[in-house]
């Protein structure tokens, strides 16, 4: 019994070993337990310090337990479920130790976190539940979603309010009994999590294979090959309906007008930028985001006209929310793009056999031309968003990311395909890193001096104006561009 | 052979009774099948593309669950498998199941732990002679070596009944030859029941003591391949000739094919030891012959 629970434990530990760059890791921990260090180190106050301590360890152990339900739910294959003798048994039985030594030590550190001011009882039992809703959230993903967004409707719909009686009526029950309600609990919410794994039956056959193909998917997605949201099933596939349907239509428009004979550059790229940028294409990626502010509007008017919540504060405590989320959709393309023409490449040595594509110099110049016309067209009206959100909050800062993301766009998809490498997790996030911390000291820089804005704008596009000339003329000596990647 | 676990039993290792499964929105997989899998047989499942031999194999194991019917594993309902039973059971899937993220070493450290007999020196032979890399991920390893690595997993064990779905698929001619051999010996060694689909016929030829068909949701016929190739015969004539002829030898039509001008012909399974009557014609028929005609 022993050795087959050390084994399913120690997988999580193999896995993630084989799975990521040991130094990418260690480095990682390093920087963030660094950080917190020097951090706590100027706290003038010790129960302050240890406050935050406490809460970055309880997080850690949130993180650490999703980590090891991700490992125990994909070891949860349906075959050894119901082929090899004792392994559903064990897995429960692992999961039950690890979720009962997790929960007790987030219960312990939240006590010491809050000075004893909540009792340890409660504390353990709202740790042990949350690890079980992240452990069904993990298996159904929309429950992780309502159940994460749950909190964030308590207020403004006032149920702290009309479930006050119902809550105090509870927590004198609770101070009855409070360590035998804390054993019952437990029971009920680890039969519950037990729950979470099938038997090898039908329906636990087609949840593994769809997670499995969700996973392969944000794997994939880690190097920048972005699966579209119809891979989330079908309510994404609901989600994602209208933005095929002006995909197809599009497809259908180009090769109407397709003339083999005397196809245009234009027509001929535009063909061949559908299948070099994949869902990453200019008009998947514009609807996707059109969709998505709708979606967001409609959520907001809601909130406004409906639940009353003021639009002026709200915008004004959510400007650098918004920002950021604007500002990931919109500049997007100028580090993604690059990326889709390696994940593209066994397509374009078909492509580049195909009548009337241009080869050599041309061909260069037009592929980082449909690169940056996309991307300076997202660039554009992403800005134009950013400064409307700059006027409403009176806040300039937030142009920072059209300041930082230009120059970085344009550096990225002037640089020759044919050496690309092979996109890494680590490749592909470095120049997002770049552009976050950039932006990070603009932002900086502009809330210190807000007339500094402007100036950084003519600098930025100044550089950028600079690099396109340099990079444009360097492309026109670089090697045939596709396949991407063929001399890396 | 009788195993030195399990003494030896007429009692079926795999027993399946009026199957049928169809896939939601889609045509009936399984209609009414019945078929049993006695202790030391060794039987080559085929069948067209899409015949079922995939969705058999797993409701059989107990991987998919039947709209009617029952699957017996040594006499235990599949879906309800105590884990003695589940040790005697090795299973090699079409799809690769292995964890990815575990080297070789560790993916068979990891299964060694559940099972109560391991045959750590075969694990280790089959390991080198097969030149499967030790301390490589998973996913790193070809399709070939991935293949073979789930072969060694489900025969580590030393399994009583052994369901292999296309598991020669990705190897080359030396790697299959391999695995036969290996196939081989752990049948004449253990008496293992072995049933495994495939499409590459002259595999059957060298290890399949019996066929089974697969077609239109049942076993069509399930012989020994020896007997079916010795047996069955292709008869051309009109329909009254071949329905007397039929009569007379007492021969069983497995299948019938209208010719033009009131012609037909017959594939047909003669009784044993019936010699063809002086001026009757037959063709014999070879495997791909038989494959062609019956699935």
């Amino acid at each position: 019994m022993t050795a087959s629970l050390n084994q399913i434990l120690l997988a999580f530990w193999r896995q993630s070993n084989a799975d990521s760059s040991r130094w990418a890791r260690a480095s990682f921990y390093g920087v963030v337990l660094a950080g917190l260090g020097v951090a706590l180190w100027f706290m003038p106050v010790v129960q302050v310090r240890i406050a935050i301590a406490c809460t970055v360890l309880v997080l850690a152990s949130f993180g650490l337990w999703v980590l090891l339900l991700v490992n125990l739910l994909q070891q949860n294959h349906p075959t050894s479920a119901r082929l090899v003798p004792g392994h559903l048994r064990r897995l429960r039985q692992a999961t039950l130790i690890a979720w009962l030594l997790i929960g007790a030590a987030q219960g312990v550190l939240a006590w010491w976190a809050l000075a004893g001011h909540v009792p340890l009882p409660p504390l353990v039992l709202a740790a042990a539940a949350v690890g079980v809703c992240a452990a069904w959230g993990q298996r159904h993903w929309l429950w992780a979603v309502a159940l994460y967004m749950a909190p964030f409707f308590v207020v403004p719909l006032h149920l702290h309010e009309h479930l006050a009686p119902q809550w105090h009526a509870l927590v004198d029950l609770w101070q009855l009994q409070p360590w035998g309600w804390l054993a019952l609990g437990l029971v009920v919410l680890g039969a519950l999590l037990v729950r979470v794994y099938g038997s090898g039956d039908a329906s636990h056959r087609a949840a593994y294979e769809k997670r499995q193909r969700m996973l392969k998917l944000a794997r994939s997605g880690m190097t920048g090959n972005r699966a579209g949201i119809a891979a989330l099933g079908r309510f994404g596939e609901w989600f994602a309906w209208p933005v095929d349907t002006l995909a197809a239509s599009w497809l259908s428009r180009l090769l109407a007008r397709a003339q083999p004979k005397q196809a245009s550059l234009a027509n001929v790229m535009a063909r061949a930028e559908l299948v070099l940028h994949g869902l990453q294409h200019w008009l998947r990626h514009g609807a996707s985001v059109g969709l998505t502010l709708l979606c967001v509007g409609l959520g907001c008017a809601l909130a406004f006209g409906l639940l009353g919540v003021a639009s002026g504060p709200f915008f004004s405590s959510a400007t650098f929310g918004i920002a950021f989320g604007l500002g990931i959709a919109g500049f997007n393309p100028g580090f993604a793009l690059r990326n889709m023409l390696w994940h593209t490449r066994r397509e374009q040595a078909l492509l580049v056999l195909l009548p009337g594509m241009p080869q050599g110099r041309q061909l260069n110049r037009a592929v980082a031309f449909v690169q940056l016309r996309h991307f300076l067209l997202a660039w554009g009206l992403t800005s134009l968003l950013l400064g409307g959100l700059a006027l409403l909050t009176g806040n300039s800062s937030v142009l920072s990311m059209s300041i930082a993301s230009l120059p970085l766009g344009v550096l990225n998809l002037t640089r020759a395909p044919a050496t690309l490498r092979a996109p890494t997790p680590w490749t592909t996030s470095r120049p997002l890193l770049g552009f976050f911390l950039l932006n990070a000291v603009l932002w900086g820089l502009c809330a210190w001096l807000s007339g500094l804005v402007w100036l950084l704008a003519g600098i930025s596009l100044a550089l950028s104006a600079a690099l396109l000339t340099w990079r444009w003329r360097v492309l026109a000596q670089a090697p045939s561009a596709l396949p991407a990647g063929r001399l890396a | 052979m009788t195993s030195t676990h399990f003494p030896h039993t007429d009692t079926p290792s795999a027993e399946l009774h009026g199957l049928s499964l169809s896939y939601p929105k889609g045509d009936l997989v399984l209609n009414s099948l019945d078929w049993q899998l006695l202790p030391g047989q060794v039987v080559g499942l085929l069948g067209r593309n899409g015949a079922g031999k995939t969705t058999l194999l797993e409701t059989l194991l107990g991987l998919r669950d039947p709209q009617a019917g029952s699957v017996k594993i040594f006499g235990q309902d599949a879906t309800r498998l105590d884990d003695a039973v589940r040790a005697r059971i090795g299973y090699v899937p079409q799809q690769n199941d292995l964890f990815e993220g575990f080297t070789a070493t560790q993916l068979l450290a990891y299964f060694k732990s559940f099972y109560p007999r391991w045959d750590e020196a075969r694990v280790e032979g089959l390991l080198s002679r097969w030149e499967i890399p030790r301390d490589r991920p998973i996913r790193k390893l070809s399709g070939g070596q991935q293949q073979r690595l789930s072969i060694i997993r489900a025969l580590a064990h030393e399994p009583d009944l052994l369901v292999l779905d296309e598991p020669v698929a990705s190897l080359d001619p030396v790697g299959r030859r391999d695995f036969l051999r290996e196939l081989v010996e752990q049948v004449l060694d253990r008496g293992t029941t072995v049933v495994f689909s495939t499409h590459i016929l002259s595999d059957l030829e060298r290890v399949a003591f019996n066929l089974a068909f697969l077609s239109q949701g049942r076993i069509a016929l399930q012989a020994p391949l020896d007997e079916l190739l010795d047996q069955v015969r292709a008869f051309t004539g009109s329909v009254s000739e071949m329905a007397g002829l039929m009569g007379r030898l007492g021969a069983q039509a497995l299948k019938r094919t209208p010719l033009e001008a009131g012609r037909e012909r017959v594939l047909a399974r003669l009784p044993a030891n019936v010699a063809l009557p002086a001026g009757v014609a037959a063709d014999r028929v070879n495997l791909d012959d038989l494959f062609a005609e019956l699935t």
